[in-house]
């Protein structure tokens, strides 16, 4: 019985290890391709005051443990995530409807990214008991925000095509990007309670924000 | 009933109720800052210091450095803990704060975030510590009803006897509107759920005045769906058929004074369509363009306060007309336009919170059969109620108002922790 359990321990230990190389090259991956997207030059951050960010980022960097404040750190993280995001997002593929005005366009970076915080958000991260309520509330508040969003939509649409026939084309480009934001949100949101994965982020925008200016002084 | 979310004001209380020196100036303050919200600026309006330091903000102040001074002189620094919102509501100020990053207009953006930050921290723990025991919990409520009845009263002798074209204190009928959308429901449904005949009349009369005295279609929304959907769902007996009733004798009397002048900007914000007939309503088109600025600033938004800045870009094809009204900005586009996704985000989050709370008492209290302690809590989620239609059609965000939205929001919190003290 204490044979059995010793072999059982091994084995949990090696899949420990196993999970924690999987990890650490997916963050290294992140790295590397979020690093390359600004060295190609498509990702320049316009930022009007770095001097609200980079404190911020400096402050999600802490490690500590009490449960609001990795919260606030998370959401600082997730944040900068969005900010890079949009700044970075270089190529786009399009679909056009025929026959209308209506056309809908992706960045590939942004899938890309989707993509791989999926994968993250699946395979990788605790799921820590103290936040499960938290992140119940919080799906909660996305399926508000969405309802929110499409209502005013719903209720828009039709009145812009019945009275102008145009002014509503953009809605639903609109919907896509709240949609793969809410994707990237809810893959990215549960393994940030990792310091490891908030200290990648915050490398990345450190490195993002010194592109910026080594471009911008050439 | 217990939350079983981490939340920080919860645990600040456990260790460390408010000193009874603080308490003394709490409750005053508290009040002069309920009060005073129903003055709005007047009689400064145009002073913008004034807007600053009128009497419900200067209240919130003093409150701060009273906490502050009492922190650096007590000697037991361990009791002086003031009470702070849900993670959800410091979130969304953290949010508001990364938005300076790239808001155009950094110093009007950075005097947005203080007076927010004033009013969701400064007033929240204000109004907290002033509620220690149901009677003080009362009093709470029954100021709110009096910065109702002052409000509402002045709006209607100005328009209904002076013919002129103003909206009581808050001169705006879109603030008007806010501010009353959200009190009328919490003031009204708090009396009808008292004992009394007297109580249930004084709030039938406060339903049928307040829905004539609007100036904005967001009012009488907010007050019907704040005041009849906790009515019809959530109260029972006779109680509901008295709410119905006023309720019915409000819109009949709207009904009557259609025609009368005092109405004529009710009459004119139900339309869809400009008074030319050739063009939507501005305030659609405008609700599209919030839109369309999500589509290129879908993260960061505009920054906060700076949709003024950015909005007119968004038209596209649609007509800019330049007839929208002042302050007429609906809340639920206008912080994801300015904050960015996760601003809205942050904010259906308190939205969710608070509610979940607010349900949730009241099926505890409904399990209990504590009729007593369940108005407090219908009137809780009817002001919220309120709140959210009201953001529709002006933003509770502005200063001046947003006191409100606090007030609802400590009053969900402590109608919990004042019950639980219950023996």
């Amino acid at each position: 019985m204490q044979k059995e359990t010793t072999i059982a321990s091994e084995v949990q230990e090696l899949n420990y290890w196993y999970l924690k190389v999987i990890e650490v090259s997916i963050y290294l991956l992140v790295l590397i391709f979020a690093c390359l997207i600004a060295v190609q030059g498509k990702g320049t951050i316009s930022v009007n005051s770095i001097a609200v960010l980079l404190p911020a980022t400096i402050f999600s960097l802490i490690p500590v443990k009490h449960i609001s404040i990795v919260t606030i750190q998370k959401l600082i993280s997730i944040y900068l995530i969005f900010v890079l995001v949009e700044h970075a997002s270089g190529y786009y593929f399009g679909i056009e409807f025929s026959n209308s005005h209506i056309n809908f366009s992706a960045s590939i970076p942004i899938i890309a990214l989707c993509l791989l915080s999926y994968l993250i958000g699946r395979f990788i991260g605790k799921r820590e008991s103290a936040y499960i309520a938290m992140d119940k509330e919080l799906k909660a508040a996305w399926r508000l925000a969405l309802a929110v969003l499409v209502l005013h939509i719903l209720f828009l649409v039709p009145l812009l095509a019945g009275f102008y026939g145009y002014g509503y084309e953009r809605s639903a480009v609109v919907l896509g990007r709240i949609f793969l934001y809410y994707f990237l949100f809810m893959s990215y949101w549960r393994p940030l309670s990792q310091w490891i994965l908030r200290g990648s982020v915050g490398i990345i925008f450190f490195f993002f924000c010194f592109m910026n200016y080594y471009l911008g002084s050439q | 009933m217990t939350s079983s979310i981490p939340d920080i004001s919860r645990h600040l209380k456990e260790v460390s109720p408010t000193p009874g020196r603080l308490r003394i100036f709490a409750l005053p303050l508290a009040v002069v800052a309920l009060l005073g919200s129903a003055f709005h600026f007047w009689p400064f309006e145009d002073n913008k210091l004034w807007q600053l330091l009128c009497p419900a903000n200067l209240s919130v102040m003093l409150w701060v450095v009273i906490i502050i001074i009492y922190y650096i002189v007590s000697w037991n620094k361990q009791r002086v803990k003031t009470p702070v919102p849900h993670i959800s509501v410091i979130a969304y100020v953290a949010v508001n704060i990364l938005s300076l990053a790239f808001s155009p207009d950094l110093t009007r953006s950075l005097i947005f975030v203080v007076k927010l930050s004033l009013i969701l921290f400064g007033a929240y723990s204000l109004l907290s510590c002033a509620i220690n025991n149901e009677r003080q919990l009362k009093h709470i409520y029954y100021m709110a009803l009096f910065a109702l009845l002052i409000s509402l009263s002045y709006s209607l002798v100005v328009r209904f006897t002076l013919e002129q074209d103003t909206f009581g204190f808050h001169q705006n009928p879109c603030k008007n509107s806010t501010y009353l959308g959200m009190l009328a429901p919490l003031g009204c449904i708090f009396l009808f759920l008292n004992k009394g005949v007297l109580n249930k009349l004084l709030a039938a009369i406060l339903v049928i005045t307040s829905s004539i005295s609007a100036g904005s279609i967001g009012m009488p929304l907010a007050i019907f769906t704040g005041i009849s959907v906790p009515g019809i769902a959530l109260v029972k007996g006779s109680v509901r058929y008295v709410i119905l009733t006023a309720l019915a004798l409000a819109f009949i009397l709207t009904a009557l004074l259609w025609e009368n002048p005092a109405l004529n900007a009710l009459r004119s914000d139900l339309t869809l369509y400009e008074h030319d007939g050739k063009n939507i309503k501005q305030r659609y088109i405008e609700w599209q363009a919030e839109l369309n600025l999500l589509e290129d600033l879908t993260a960061t938004g505009s920054g906060t306060g700076c949709i003024n800045e950015y909005r007119s870009k968004f038209y596209y094809r649609l007509p800019k007309l330049n007839t929208l009204m002042p302050f007429d900005q609906n809340g639920w586009l206008a912080i994801p336009a300015e904050n960015g996704i996760l601003g809205l985000l942050c904010f259906c989050w308190i939205i969710v919170h608070y509610s979940k709370r607010s349900y949730q008492q009241i099926r505890q209290m409904k399990k209990s059969s504590s009729s007593e302690w369940l108005k407090y809590s219908i009137a809780n989620m009817a002001g919220l109620l309120g709140a959210c239609i009201a953001h529709l059609f002006s933003s509770v965000q502005y200063n001046g108002i947003l006191l409100i939205f606090v007030v609802i929001l400590v009053l969900i919190d402590k109608t919990e922790s004042v019950l639980e003290q219950k023996p």
